[in-house]
């Protein structure tokens, strides 16, 4: 049985509707052609700065209109004919999160659809399962919001290592803040660590405990370098990448180790990468394990994600759809605590 | 609300709809974002026929400059934005 999904993202900077089409038995079916349009707008930052929550909402509000206009012109689908309709309820930006919401349940309320919350870290996950092709990979959720590792079991993902502190995401938008870019940043302080002449790694602090990680410190030493003028910005952003991914490709190499997992899968903005993907890749390929990624498109915020996801739990169990009245939000919603029947 | 607040201000946003179905879709939209206020604002949404109603309560003791009314015109500022919002996504289709 086919059905089509509306998904609407909006935790962050991006505000992204997307339709997709979902057969209960296509699980295992590979390629991205269940995805019938997904449309994304994203906020930008004055250089300097990070994301102001309500000038991002803002943002989200006057876009989002033309936004599923287009979306529904792509797919050739009529509102009245989509099944479910998903939201991203967190974990996000509070100001952000409601429009999302407040259009869902808008659209929930006049068409009487169901209306099905999804965690947003989930929908990154869900969505690069189903791209990749994969069965159950130790995944690691690398992105602004989230630098998690995880595996699933029983019915929910366990972090297997986090980091304890700032994310990857944020180290490398508060880097490239105080260099003047804008956020997000971390392609910017890719394309500087590429202009490096590669013989300079400065010293900084490596942090982790178990398997998790911590950033803070090699923020505050990176920010103290960035203020010394008579070093070089790029060697500085080549130091910071080897750094933060050697901390990173540590964790996941005792997770791969310690689970023996044979499919890994990296998801999230920081996963196009590609310094990020060519360690991985070597520490994947030393423990005879396949490396996979997200494909570029879906790898940052999208609606998709959150399409597809919202799709699996309400045909799982349509007890997931809920009335408009009772789709709140949570900007602290954790992963872990998702419980997954369909999996 | 505290007893004999230093400011009180009530506030009530009357808002027309072509019919009583999209009303209805406001409240329904708007009724879970406005939950668990803090207490010193009052908010209470109904509908009557075609007319979205909202009343606003505001009521504080001990005015500081950080805890001003600015809390109140961001509250309503963000209601209004959902509203419009909220009727604009509808007349997509």
């Amino acid at each position: 049985m086919k059905m089509l999904s509306l998904g609407i993202e909006s935790t962050a900077h991006t505000f992204g509707c997307s339709i997709i089409k979902h057969c209960r038995d296509d699980r295992h079916t590979s390629g991205n052609e269940f995805i019938l349009s997904e449309i994304r707008d994203i906020y930008k930052a004055s250089a300097g700065w990070g994301i102001h929550p309500r000038d991002a909402s803002k943002h989200h509000a006057m876009v989002a209109s033309r936004i599923l206009k287009e979306c529904l012109k792509e797919s050739k689908v009529d509102i009245k004919d989509i099944d479910v309709i998903s939201y991203s309820a967190g974990p996000g930006l509070g100001p952000c999160l409601r429009i999302g919401a407040v259009i869902s349940r808008a659209l929930a309320s006049y068409h009487d659809k169901p209306l099905v919350p999804v965690n947003h870290a989930l929908g990154h996950l869900e969505l690069g399962i189903k791209l990749c092709n994969l069965d159950n990979p130790l995944t690691l959720l690398v992105s602004g919001g989230h630098t998690m590792l995880l595996v699933y079991h029983k019915n929910k993902w366990r972090v297997f290592g986090e980091t304890l502190d700032i994310t990857l995401g944020q180290l490398f938008d508060q880097v490239g803040r105080k260099i003047g870019f804008a956020s997000p940043c971390g392609n910017k302080i890719e394309d500087m660590a590429n202009l490096s002449n590669r013989n300079v790694l400065y010293s900084l602090p490596y942090i982790i405990k178990g398997n998790d990680v911590s950033f803070s410190g090699l923020l505050s030493s990176v920010k103290k370098l960035l203020e010394k003028n008579s070093i070089n910005i790029s060697d500085i952003c080549f130091s910071l990448q080897e750094t933060a991914f050697a901390i990173i490709v540590e964790a996941v190499e005792r997770a791969l180790a310690f689970t023996e997992n044979k499919e890994f899968l990296i998801v999230g903005g920081v996963s196009a990468n590609k310094r990020l993907s060519d360690m991985l890749q070597i520490a994947c390929k030393s423990h005879n394990c396949s490396f996979n990624s997200c494909p570029l498109r879906y790898c940052g915020d999208n609606g998709a994600q959150i399409a597809w996801t919202g799709a699996q739990m309400y045909f799982s169990d349509p007890s997931f759809g809920i009335k408009p009245e009772n789709a709140i939000v949570d900007q602290s919603w954790r992963l872990d605590s998702v419980f997954i029947p369909w999996r | 609300m505290p007893e004999n607040p230093d400011l009180c201000v009530d506030t009530s946003v009357k808002i027309k709809c072509a019919n009583r179905k999209e009303a209805s879709m406001l409240l329904e939209t708007l009724t879970a974002d406005n939950i668990n206020l803090p207490p010193y604002l009052g908010l209470n949404m109904n509908i009557h026929d075609e007319v979205f109603i909202i009343d606003l309560q505001y009521e504080k003791k001990n005015i500081i400059k950080e805890n001003n009314i600015n809390t109140l015109i961001n509250t309503i500022d963000e209601i209004m934005e959902h509203i419009a919002l909220a009727r604009d996504v509808i007349k997509n289709d």
